[in-house]
Formats: structure tokens, sequence, C-alpha cells
């Protein structure tokens, strides 16, 4: 629906090219979206989308709910799709949705489309999206501030979703979006995948039966993510005089939720990331690539740390900015650490140490031992097809989420702060807990 | 006259495009010069907020870095000494500052302010270009249900969408009457509001209301009504009302007979 993230991740410029027609469905599992060296861009696949479109009205797809029962799998297998938010994330965004999949692309929609939605298959309203019920699948690569948001309606409205990271852009949302996905029953993995790598790692999974057998207790295991969290790339730009946003663009749609600023460029096209309005910096952005992952080794998805320290100047109000280094400890006193390596001092407190059978007594390693393997992650395809729970649910992705926001209202406050991961509220700090559910503008509300 | 002082303190703040620049900015020149602001007292608060400048005109970065910066600090501080601060900072909207600037300030006491600043915030409710930055303010502060109810009745358009909203955040029940009636306003947007707030505040009063507002209205509304019904049973169970969340559960089972409505019936089926 918005201004999509610049693919600055995989360094540069694209062109992408859509194809609603049934012909490429017939050759693609696939269909729709996908990036190609072509010399189509972005612009000009608009203009010809119109004519695909038109092709693709005759080909009809029967919606998975119309005969589908309880696992609502039409004959065909074929789900509709639609990609909310077509900027340089939603090509990998769409396809990650699409894989093992059959699904028909049936809608793009973003709030930079003024003038050119038809509102059959380009839209500028992800509400008009949502209500199609022909659509299954949605593909939501926006900036962070509507992910929660869009990701809830999809769910009250049936829809399965696959969301790019960072999963939101507060704490509170966080657990909006699990509750709406658990009451819906519906299917909601966040656009990162290195768990299902490392779940199948045997050390990882040694590491994480200690951890979720509990018996490791004090733990003192440490892990530390050292540079590549881009904290000078996407910090923000400030103080740039107001400028006339362009015609294609809703800018106030484009807020939304958060504040309503004077439009700057920076704030859109992938540069959104270095504005607290829409996100947290390349930590938000880059470490829930790293920490997921490592969040399921240790086995955290069900929880969060409880101490978080960091060291960092002053805070800009508008845009994020330097830190140094962050210091998370979980209750039962393992650590996780970023150093940025980028500003001020070296985060020296402790060392990297793993998590192993050795630090048990022989009576516990025993048990640790005789523990079954985790079950195998589902692929969000699986979980799709099963209506089981996709590997990167929603309460792991909010938990992953909750560590980095933390570590952000950490480096703002400037002060340690202590976290009760139950009720989800920083303790005996009233003004830096409202940084955990700061109010939304009105309509918006998750 | 800008204040001389103050003016040397904000300038230890550089533009963070200068940050970027550094591989380590002197943070102990930032410290130092905070601490020098807080020594000032109210005239260290009044002075940065004579600096700032309208949004359209910039060039105040230094200064916005630096008044955020001490809000920031604010919240660790002593109650008596956080008080002062935003006393004086809240002081400053009576004075004749640049509207933008106004909003900056508000925006500063959200991280901030609390119950001694509502009563000067609640002013701006109704204000053509700040009623946003108040309302959030308000809401971030908690406690401050008497100025959304205030402003309730006089609120029109976004103003209102914003206050009714805020009363179902805050979870003011005896504001539920009057927003019942909005739920069959002629404002699609107004009526989605409402029922929300409904079941933010879990309203008992509000069941027929919110089912037959869910039943009639179609596309993206029905979806947003039937979530708000939801919410509401939800919220009901919580308080232990296990009847009235009960009816709207049977009525979600009973009315959900569209195919593409499966799922609502699934979610209806509490037990």
């Amino acid at each position: 629906m918005l201004l999509g993230e610049v693919n600055q991740e995989a360094g540069g410029n694209f062109s992408l090219q859509v194809d609603f027609s049934c012909k490429l469905l017939a050759k693609s599992h696939n269909s729709g979206m996908t990036l190609k060296d072509s010399s189509v861009s972005r612009r000009r696949f608009l203009k010809t989308s119109s004519a695909t479109v038109a092709a693709a009205a005759t080909c009809q797809i029967v919606p998975r709910h119309v005969v589908g029962g309880a696992g609502q799998t039409p004959p065909s297998e074929t789900f509709g799709g639609a990609l909310i938010g077509v900027g340089g994330r939603g090509p990998g965004t769409y396809n990650s949705m699409c894989r093992g999949l059959n699904v028909k692309q049936l809608a793009l929609c973003d709030v930079k489309f003024v003038g050119r939605a038809d509102n059959k298959k380009v839209y500028t309203d992800f509400r008009r999206v949502l209500e199609r019920k022909d659509i299954d699948l949605i593909a939501i690569a926006t900036p962070p501030h509507w992910h929660a948001l869009i990701s809830i309606a999809a769910a009250e409205a049936g829809k399965d979703v696959l969301c790019e990271k960072p999963m939101t852009r507060f704490i509170a949302e966080g657990r909006a979006v699990v509750n709406a996905f658990k009451r819906y029953n519906r299917v909601f993995q966040i656009g990162t995948f290195g768990r299902f790598g490392a779940s199948g790692n045997r050390e990882n999974i040694i590491t994480h039966k200690i951890m979720r057998s509990g018996l490791l207790n004090p733990c003192e295991g440490v892990h530390i993510k050292s540079g590549g969290l881009k904290v000078k790339q996407w910090s923000g730009d400030p103080g740039l005089l107001p400028q006339s946003a362009p015609e294609s663009l809703d800018w106030d749609f484009y807020c939304g939720p958060s504040p309503f600023k004077p439009y700057v460029r920076p704030r859109t096209g992938g540069t959104h990331r270095g504005y607290w309005d829409y996100e947290g910096g390349g930590l938000s952005d880059m470490a829930q690539h790293h920490f997921d992952p490592v969040q399921w080794t240790f086995g955290k998805d069900a929880t969060s740390p409880v101490e978080i320290e960091a060291h960092a100047p002053p805070p800009h109000p508008e845009c994020t900015g330097m830190w140094g280094w962050v210091e998370l400890k979980y209750a039962d006193g393992l650590t996780f650490a970023m150093d940025s390596r980028e500003w001020g001092d070296r985060y020296t407190r402790k060392k990297e140490r793993g998590v192993s059978l050795n630090d048990l007594s022989p009576e516990n390693r025993k048990k640790v031992e005789a523990m079954p393997d985790p079950a195998k992650l589902l692929s969000f395809a699986e979980a799709v097809k099963t209506r089981g729970q996709a590997g990167g649910h929603a309460e792991a992705a909010h938990r992953c989420s909750t560590m980095l926001h933390l570590a952000n209202i950490a480096i703002r406050v400037r002060r340690k702060i202590k976290y009760d991961p139950v009720k989800e509220e920083i303790i005996d700090d009233p003004e830096a807990n409202r940084f955990v559910n700061p109010p939304t503008r009105a309509p918006w509300h998750a | 006259m800008p204040n001389e002082k103050v003016t040397q303190f904000a300038a230890q703040f550089r533009d963070p495009k200068d940050l970027k620049r550094q591989s380590n900015p002197n943070l102990q020149e930032m410290t130092a010069a905070l601490d020098g602001l807080r020594a000032m007292g109210a005239k260290g608060v009044t002075g940065l907020v004579a600096l700032l400048k309208p949004d359209a005109e910039g060039g105040d970065v230094h200064v916005r870095h630096a008044l955020h910066g001490q809000a920031m600090r604010a919240g660790g501080w002593p109650e008596k000494d956080r008080q002062a601060f935003t006393k004086a900072l809240a002081g400053t909207l009576k004075e004749d500052h640049p509207k933008s600037a106004k909003g900056f300030v508000i925006r500063q006491l959200q991280v901030a302010g609390g119950a001694e600043v509502t009563t000067a915030l609640g002013g701006w409710l109704l204000d053509d270009e700040l009623w946003e930055d108040a309302a959030q303010a308000l809401l971030a502060i908690g406690g401050t249900a008497d100025q959304f109810l205030k402003a309730l009745p006089k609120a029109k358009g976004k103003q209102q969408l914003t206050t009714v909203q805020a009363l179902g955040v805050l979870k003011i029940n005896n504001a539920a009457e009057r927003i019942r009636g909005f739920v069959t306003s002629g404002d699609s947007t107004l009526r989605q509001v409402a029922a929300r707030a409904l079941a933010d505040m879990a309203d008992t009063g509000a069941v027929a209301t919110l089912l037959k507002a869910a039943d009639t209205s179609k596309g993206f509304e029905r979806i947003k009504q039937t979530g708000a019904c939801l919410q509401l049973a939800e919220n009901l169970l919580a308080l232990g009302r296990k009847e009235e969340a009960s009816r709207i559960y049977q009525h979600l089972r009973d009315t959900r007979k569209d195919p593409a409505e499966a799922y609502i019936r699934e979610a209806a089926k509490t037990d």
C-alpha cells in the first residue's frame, strides 16, 4: 500500500516487471512479480500493467474459501495473492510468499499510485484489497509503521500474511498482531528466514534443547552481534525544509498511524529507516535478520530481555543516529549484545560464550539428551496448506522485534531499563514505558 | 534577545549529519551542555524554546536536538526536577512562538510531561493545527480522560475521530452512551472508530449496536465492525461478563453463513 522500501540491502537500483497474465501463471508456480534485469522500469510497468490487467480479467480463479473446507484448499490449489507496498522490498517479499505455492497475483497496492490506480488490479488503499474475497495471501512490504495495522486488518479479513521485517514500529502493536492471528487462526510469517537454516544445525539444536529445558540457570551464555547493523547508513537526515509531496503520493496516507510531519523526500523510499516515525534505523531493520535465528537457537521465542542498557549520545527527536553498544539480559542470565563498531566505546563487558552440555550436571545432561528434538519448522507454504504455525510465526517475530525496540528505547533514554516480559511493560520508568505503546493517529489503531 | 549562554550550550549539539562524518563525536561536550542548561533552571528551558524556528524556516536542528535530549533525560530525574522542567516547557505554550515550534514543545511534553501539564495540553485539543500533537501527548501521559471528555462535544471531523479513539484507548466508559450514537453516523470512518472505542472500553451496552453495525455494513467496514464485535467479546470475557460475550459469539456463528466468512464462525467458537 505504501512506498515500499528501496532495496539497499541488495545494493542498488532495480527494475521491476509484473505480469498478471494467465500465460505466465501457466509457466510458473511463482506467478507475478519477479525481479529481472530487464529495462522495464516501475513507471513503465504501471503504464503497461493496465493492458495486462485486462487480459488477466478473463482468467478466473476459484478462491480457496469457496470450495475449501477446514483446510480451505480448492482443487486447483491456486491462491489469490496481493502485494501491499510496491517498493524495493516488494518483489522479494512477494516471491518469498509464493515459494512452494501456486499463486495468482491479483493486486498491487501502494500510496504512490495516486492517479494510476484502477481499483481492479492497482490500488492505493489497502482496505480495498483486503475486502476482495478472491485474495487469500498478502505480502506486506511497506515501511514498518504500517506493518502491524495491515497485518491485523488482513487477519480480520481472513488472509494469511508474509510481512517484511522489522515486524513493527513499537512493542504493543506486535502483541496486537499476535492476538489477531491467534483470534482468526491465520498464518503469519515474518520476512526473514535464517531460523529455518539455524534450526537444522545440530549444535544449535542442542543449545535450543538445553535452553528450553530450563536446567541451565543461571546461564552464562553470551552472544554478541558485532558490526553490520548499518548505523550510519540508516540514520536520518534532519532539519530539511518541507517540500511538496509528489502528486502521485498520498502523503497523509503514507504517514498513517505515525505523526503527520511535513513531507521531505528522505522520509520515503528506503531512507525512511532513519526516522523514528517509521522505523528504528539499521538496528531494528538488520538486527531482526541477525537475532531471529539466534533467538530460536537460545529458546527465547516466548520471552524477552529483562534488563537493557546502552551506550549512546543524546538522541535526536526525528532521526535515528549513532550508538555504541547495547546489552540485553534475560531472566536466566543469558546475554545478547550489539556492538555497533561505528560510534563511541566498544562493548567490552562480556566475551562471547556459547552454551554446551558441559555446562550441565551429569544428571541434567542426561535429561537434556533424552529430550526429543524440536519439531521441524514449517515454511509459509506448508503452514498455509496445513493450517499450522509458520516457523517465523507472529509470537516469535514479536519477541525478536521487542528485543530490538527495547534496545532502541535504551539508546534513546540512555539509562538502564527493566522490562517485564509477561506484562510487556518497562518497570519503574513511566517515561521510558511510553515508547512501548506510543499513541497512533486516528483512525489508525492496532 | 536570545540568551547567549543557552545559544552556546545548544551549539554543542551538532547536526547528526556531522556525527555521521565523525567517528567519535564529543559526548562529554554534549553532556556538559545539557548539565549547564539544567543548572539554568527555567531559563535554560525558555531560552531553548525561544531559539526554535518555524518548520518552514529551519536552521534549528541543534536546538531541537538539545531540547529533546534534555526531555529524554528528565524522565530519569527526581520528580521535583522533572516537574520543574516540564512546567517551564508547558509555560512556553502561552508565549508568542510559531505554531510548529509549539508542536515541537508539545511532543517533548509527550516524552517528559506528567499530570502537571495535562491542563495546559488540553487547551490545544481543539486547535486547528496542534490537536493531534496534544492528543498524542495526553494519551502518552495517561489519566487524561477529563481533557478528552471536555473536548468531545465540540470536536468535529478529524478532531472528533481523534477524541473518540482516545476515549476508547483510555477506556473511559462514561463516554460510551454518546459514542454509541456515532456507530450509526453517516461517516464510515467515524462509525468504525466509534465501534472500536466501545470495544476497547468493554461497553456492555454496545453489544446490540455493534452486532447490528457488523451485520448491515459491507466490504472493509463489515470486516472492521465484525472485528470490533470480537474484540468487545474478548474484553467482556476478561471482565467476567460471559453472558454478553456469549451473545456476540452465538450471533456471529448463527449469521456468518457465507463460505467466505467461515473463519469468522471459527473465531467465534470460544469453547
